[in-house]
């Protein structure tokens, strides 16, 4: 008998009702007697050697209260996630134009931010390297320990692709660009820092994606006790993997304030501030070769990239190993050889973002896939139907697929449906052929497979924990770390813990996020929140159902035999009793049914200096396809219709399932189409830092008929079933627009660099005229 | 925002009065949706003493005389997309309003403080010059009457002097029989600053002849201009599908001519090329059958 | 400058602040008046966080000088939870999942209450087009326009 269950349910967003009343407190909305407010001031240079800072001038301004520069850091000067190079606050160089040299906090914002225009530095300048060309050509390194600027490389290697290319009948060769793009979360970061009276301790709160990593990082540099260390992250206004180093950095700054003035400190940044400072996605130059037999089976690919890391190291490695192992696609491919390199420069340092390096790899590597299915005369669902992994096969790094359905083609026919995509590919290539035609149409299609949680690099420390405490009125409180930032985790969670117990929903509760009560949980990154929570929450409800079993064994003797816990009661031999008796039964002998759960993810078999095997534990298959009409005369592309079908595994909440889809392709249309970040590869400065340059689709912009679908087979390597959906949501999205403006602009691969603006489409339309002109010129003099 | 001091006044003899009793320069605040953008971080604003005339009833809404429209100059953008009178007498402006911005923005920017801030992007300003608006300027207490597009010198100047009013934006009330088409170019669909307008008004006669053509390029010269030479291109004609393509082309050709090569250019160029041409074979669709 | 007095009705209710009127509304509401339910994303006017309805119109409240609150009538998110139209759109954005982090849900209420009070009955167009000018981006916009289309529907009960 299947039982009812709380999962694949649409359950209502825990925190949705705060939201909507305006009540949820944001890091901004916080505000503490006797709190002091700061202004960060950045430097002016994007390298130089920063010889002195003058602040003599700031500190007498009124209401200021301190001023601190990179000499009041007491401890380590340094963080990072992975590598510690990063300043919070500049000691002796700076690297970018983001790199903060001083706070002034004050009792104002107002007085904060008048002090802090009469800070200033003297630098001695130094070449700005603004593109990985430039930083490998250079001599000059960016941050010593690299002194080539080479920060990072990973490589994959299957068969021979050399020799495979060699004997392919057909080859495309080419290469492709992508441009640094912002998180645009809408909310800013700001972060408080409060001291406790007591001792040297330090509350934060604020805009935080990973709390224990800035723990870990406050630690080192501020010299107190990691225990005495507290994070508690406020509602979080979006993320996308942008509230880690630059949340963090800020977190240090007011936390070492907090402590130095012995007065809650809070820093908000501005619009231009937050887009100055923070990381953004990595740029990435491809060069790809694809080979294939004339019966279109694909037989080998090579996908070298280059990552810009900007200026610090940031996630550039791990960002890299996911360029390299995860841009190979979801192909059955038997030589492959794939490189991503991580190249430091004076640019915005690069790092997490929704997609982590697969949404740059799989524009290039799609794009490429359309080229060469049109030199074989296929169309883009024909080849991939006939190259798309299956049961049983290989993947690409060497990935024996047997313990899963791979539902991949699945994905993609069910998203190419969705948007008629054989009968649209056909109709309008040759609607496209008139020459009169000033309107194109085109459509694409995208797509991938995502290795879920961080994968092989992140191989044993890949790990999850929970403490949940039934208490004494058969309440279950659950203290997880991994942070709610709009996905609706927590609501998932607290499902997760019903199921897990065999409860009712509302029996569930769930303390705020806090690292003083929920252990060490990694953090809410990688799309890991649901399958390693979940693997954390089923640890733990194992262990609570052990201490409940053994007080029901304590009343009704040994040989109880097996307990069931479901449907909100609890069920043994004869008997069946609610879960309220059980949790009193427990509690009438005086044991504490209280667990901490963990979960890690199992090593894999991946060789790193070989760059071959598994990568990552399990993986989520999906396809976007797009819709599009392209206007010759002005360039602009209009969005016809997108649709993403995925597989994350067992659906846990269909609705906000369908949320990240919806989310995620109009995330990777604004990828696709308008957003730039302005930036300047001769000085490294970016101009478009606020929302009036840097473009987001609107309301106007996004199609109303977007569809998302969803195609769960639940995962046996997962506690609950589901895998990934937060980065998977948006990774296929912007090389589905491309291939479709590409196939509207009547060749595959037309245009090469993201994003697909006015311009770029305009340059290829009139590539077009001129050629129709040509065209029309020749057939006169043939008439004559 | 630092500011010297904040006025508001309900009349414009109470704006005259401020702004003379002022010492020191003023600023004119209408909606404020530009001066609070510019004023958010820099101090600009910081020895002004802030006029606001936005609650000046005498200042918002349109009205009509014989032959033409007169506009209040508080009157926002989204009060003038839907306004009965402007849609009957000036669509082409209506248009040009909705195009602004947001819902938000439009809800409080208002065309007089449109044109003072000279933006050479503003969404009405190719609109507004080929109606030929003027503009109604009070010094003092002193009107005068000004082509719309005599008081732009640069991008953001204008040559108003500080106690200078723009009160009402006059536009000619156009016949039925006018023919318009207004053309905005963005990155997106709503909420762009235009890369380029192009705002056409013609009227023939009943044999297709053409007895006035204004035809012009907002967001790429660095003020809004007509072009004498672009309208007797037509004017006097029954046109040709050539003498489309001539006009598109003389059209673009001002773009290098006046604001010189810029990297814009290889952009704008075609486009306005192209644009023109699509819009004049829409509006003359009858006369090239 | 020195602080002057405003009075305007906000939610419903008079009030008198003492305030500089330099300041932006956006900060009289957050700072002096402490109602934190209208968010800052960007202090341009682009983003639409800080949407507020001022004498019935939406604006964003960053672009308006404080002196303009004098005498005028206010409601902001703050004021949704006893006005009928706010409530129902607050439970259909709950139940339509049109909120994700909810940094711009505040602003997307107050644009969606300013077009229901002038069209009961919006076609989905113009639900798009008023919400045109806030941005959102968790939710690609759709489960937005469900929840007001859906509000609209329900209050036309």
């Amino acid at each position: 008998m299947k039982r009812p269950s709380t999962l694949g349910k649409n359950i209502e967003r825990i925190d949705a009702w705060a939201k909507a009343e305006g009540t949820a407190q944001y890091g901004a909305d916080i505000r503490l007697n006797n709190m002091l407010f700061c202004k960060n001031v950045y430097s002016e240079r994007a390298h130089a050697k920063l010889l002195a800072v003058h602040i003599g001038e700031a500190e007498k301004m009124p209401g200021v209260v301190k001023v601190v520069t990179g000499k009041d850091i007491p401890g380590a000067k340094m963080f990072g996630e992975l590598f510690r190079d990063q300043y919070a606050l500049a000691c002796d160089r700076v690297r970018y134009f983001g790199d903060v040299i001083a706070v002034v906090a004050a009792e104002t914002q107002e007085q904060a931010n008048e002090a802090a225009k009469r800070i200033y530095a003297d630098y001695e300048d130094l070449p700005v390297l603004a593109s990985p060309k430039m930083a490998m050509e250079s001599d000059i390194a960016i941050n010593p320990e690299y002194p080539d600027n080479i920060c990072g490389e990973v490589h994959v290697n299957k068969g021979d692709s050399e020799a495979a290319l060699k004997e392919a009948e057909v080859i495309v060769k080419t290469n492709y660009k992508t441009h640094f793009v912002e998180h645009a979360y809408l909310e800013p970061e700001s972060v408080t820092a409060v001291p406790s009276p007591m001792r040297d301790e330090v509350t934060v709160y604020g805009s935080m994606q990973a709390p224990y990593n800035a723990r870990i990082s406050i630690h080192r540099m501020l010299n107190i006790p990691m225990s005495q260390i507290i994070f508690k992250p406020s509602t979080v206004g979006g993320s996308f993997g942008g509230k880690i180093e630059t949340a963090e950095a800020n977190a240090i700054r007011v936390s070492l304030i907090a402590l130095l003035t012995k007065r809650p400190a809070q820093v908000t940044l501005t619009r231009d501030e937050s887009i100055r400072e923070s990381y953004k996605r990595h740029p990435i130059e491809f060069d790809i070769e694809i080979g294939a037999k004339k019966d279109g089976t694909m037989t080998a690919l090579r996908m070298l990239s280059i990552l810009d890391a900007g200026a610090y190291i940031n996630m550039s490695p791990p960002v890299a190993y996911k360029t390299a192992v995860l841009g190979v696609g979801p192909y059955n491919v038997d030589n492959v050889h794939s490189c991503s390199t991580a190249v430091l420069t004076n640019n915005n340092h690069t790092g997490s973002m929704r997609g982590f390096g697969t949404p740059q790899s799989i524009f290039a590597l799609e794009n490429t896939i359309d080229t060469l299915a049109a030199k074989l005369g296929m169309t883009p669902t024909e080849f991939r139907r006939k190259n798309l992994l299956r049961n049983g096969d290989v993947s690409p790094c060497g990935h024996l697929m047997d313990f899963h359905e791979v539902s991949i083609v699945e994905v993609m026919e069910k998203a190419a449906e969705a948007i008629d995509f054989d009968r649209k590919f056909k109709q309008y290539k040759e609607e496209n052929k008139d020459p009169k035609r000033r309107v194109r149409r085109g459509v694409g299609i995208s797509t991938s497979m995502r290795g879920a949680s961080v994968g092989a690099d992140g191989n044993g420390f890949d790990v999850a924990r929970v403490l949940i405490e039934v208490m004494k009125d058969a309440s279950i409180h659950t203290n997880i770390g991994l942070v709610e930032i709009g996905q609706g985790l927590r609501t998932v969670q607290m499902m997760m813990v019903a199921e897990g117990m065999g409860v009712k929903l509302d029996r569930v509760t769930l303390g705020e996020t806090d690292t003083s009560r929920s252990p060490a949980t990694g953090a809410c990154i990688a799309s890991r929140g649901t399958m390693l929570g979940g693997g954390a929450i089923a640890d733990a409800c194992r262990s609570l159902k052990l201490i409940l079993n053994q007080g029901l064994s304590m009343k009704y003797g040994d040989d109880i035999g097996e307990v069931t816990y479901e449907d909100d009661r609890v069920r043994f031999g004869e008997y069946d009793l609610s879960f309220d008796e059980v949790v009193d039964i427990a509690y009438g002998y005086n044991l504490t049914p209280a667990a901490i759960g963990t979960y890690a993810i199992p090593i894999t078999d991946w060789d790193e200096e070989k760059g071959y095997g598994e990568p990552f534990y399990s993986y989520t298959y999906s396809c976007h396809a797009a819709e599009v009409e392209v206007d010759l005369d002005t360039g602009a592309v209009h969005v016809v219709k997108m649709a993403g079908c995925h597989d994350p595994g067992r659906i846990i909440n269909p609705q906000f399932a369908e949320g990240q889809i919806y989310g995620g392709l109009t995330m990777g249309q604004g990828m696709a189409l308008i957003e730039d970040l302005g930036h300047s590869d001769k000085t490294a400065a970016i101009s478009n830092l606020n929302f009036n340059n840097y473009l987001l689709p609107t309301a106007m912009d996004v199609p109303d008929t977007n569809e998302p679908i969803l195609n769960g087979h639940p995962d046996p390597r997962s506690a609950f079933g589901g895998r990934s959906l937060g980065e998977p949501a948006t990774e296929p999205a912007a090389a589905a627009i491309a291939c479709a403006v590409n196939m509207a602009l009547g060749k595959p691969g037309a245009i090469k660099e993201l994003p697909f603006n006015l311009e770029r489409v305009m340059e290829i339309a009139q590539e077009i005229d001129k050629q129709r002109d040509v065209d029309a010129a020749s057939a006169a003099v043939d008439k004559a | 925002m630092k500011i010297r001091n904040y006025i508001q006044v309900k009349t414009v003899e109470a704006f005259h009065e401020a702004a003379k009793a002022a010492d020191g320069p003023i600023t004119i605040l209408a909606g404020g949706t530009d001066v609070l953008v510019n004023g958010r971080e820099d101090d600009v604003y910081k020895d002004c003493t802030v006029i606001d005339i936005f609650p000046v009833e005498a200042l918002h809404g349109v009205c009509e005389t014989e032959n033409m429209l007169l506009i209040g100059a508080c009157t926002t953008h989204e009060a003038i997309s839907h306004d009965p009178l402007v849609k009957q007498y000036a669509p082409i402006l209506a248009e040009a309003c909705g195009a602004v911005g947001s819902l938000q923005t439009r809800n409080r920017a208002t065309i007089g403080g449109n044109l003072a801030n000279a933006s050479p992007a503003a969404d009405t300003m190719s609109a507004l010059a080929v109606l030929h608006a003027e503009l109604v300027i009070e010094r003092d207490g002193e009107a005068r009457v000004e082509p719309m597009t005599a008081i732009f010198t640069k991008p953001y100047k204008t040559n108003l002097a500080q106690n200078d009013l723009i009160t009402t934006i006059r536009v000619p009330k156009q016949s039925p029989n006018v023919r318009y088409d207004y053309v905005k170019v963005g990155r997106r669909k709503v909420l762009s600053i235009s890369r380029m307008t192009v705002a056409t008004l013609l009227e023939m006669d009943n044999n297709g002849v053409v007895t006035r053509f204004d035809m012009t390029v907002g967001a790429t010269f660095p003020r809004p201009m007509l072009f004498p030479d672009i309208s007797a291109m037509l004017v006097g004609k029954r046109p040709s599908e050539q003498d489309i393509i001539g006009v598109a082309k003389a059209l673009s050709d001002k773009i290098p001519e006046i604001a010189g090569i810029r990297k814009s250019t290889i952009y704008k160029q075609p486009v306005c090329r192209n644009i023109s041409e699509r819009s004049l074979r829409k509006l003359f669709a009858d006369i090239l059958k | 400058m020195s602080n002057i007095k405003l009075s305007f009705i906000l939610n419903r209710k008079p009030y008198t602040v003492e305030t500089d009127p330099g300041k932006r509304m956006l900060d009289v509401l957050r700072e002096d008046l402490g109602l934190m339910g209208t968010k800052e994303g960007c202090g341009v006017g682009e983003c639409g966080a800080c949407t507020v309805i001022l004498n019935g119109k939406a604006v964003t409240s960053c672009l308006v000088l404080a002196g303009q609150m004098q005498d005028a009538e206010i409601l902001t998110i703050e004021g949704m939870r006893d006005d009928e139209i706010g409530r129902v759109i607050q439970e259909c954005f709950v139940e339509g999942d049109a909120v994700q982090c909810g940094f711009c849900t505040p602003g997307f209420i107050m644009s969606a209450y300013a077009l229901l009070m002038e069209n009961p009955t919006p076609t989905r167009d113009e639900i798009r087009h008023a919400i045109a000018g806030n941005l959102c981006r968790c939710t690609g916009y759709i489960p937005i326009t469900n929840a007001i289309e859906k509000a609209a529907k329900t209050l036309a009960k």
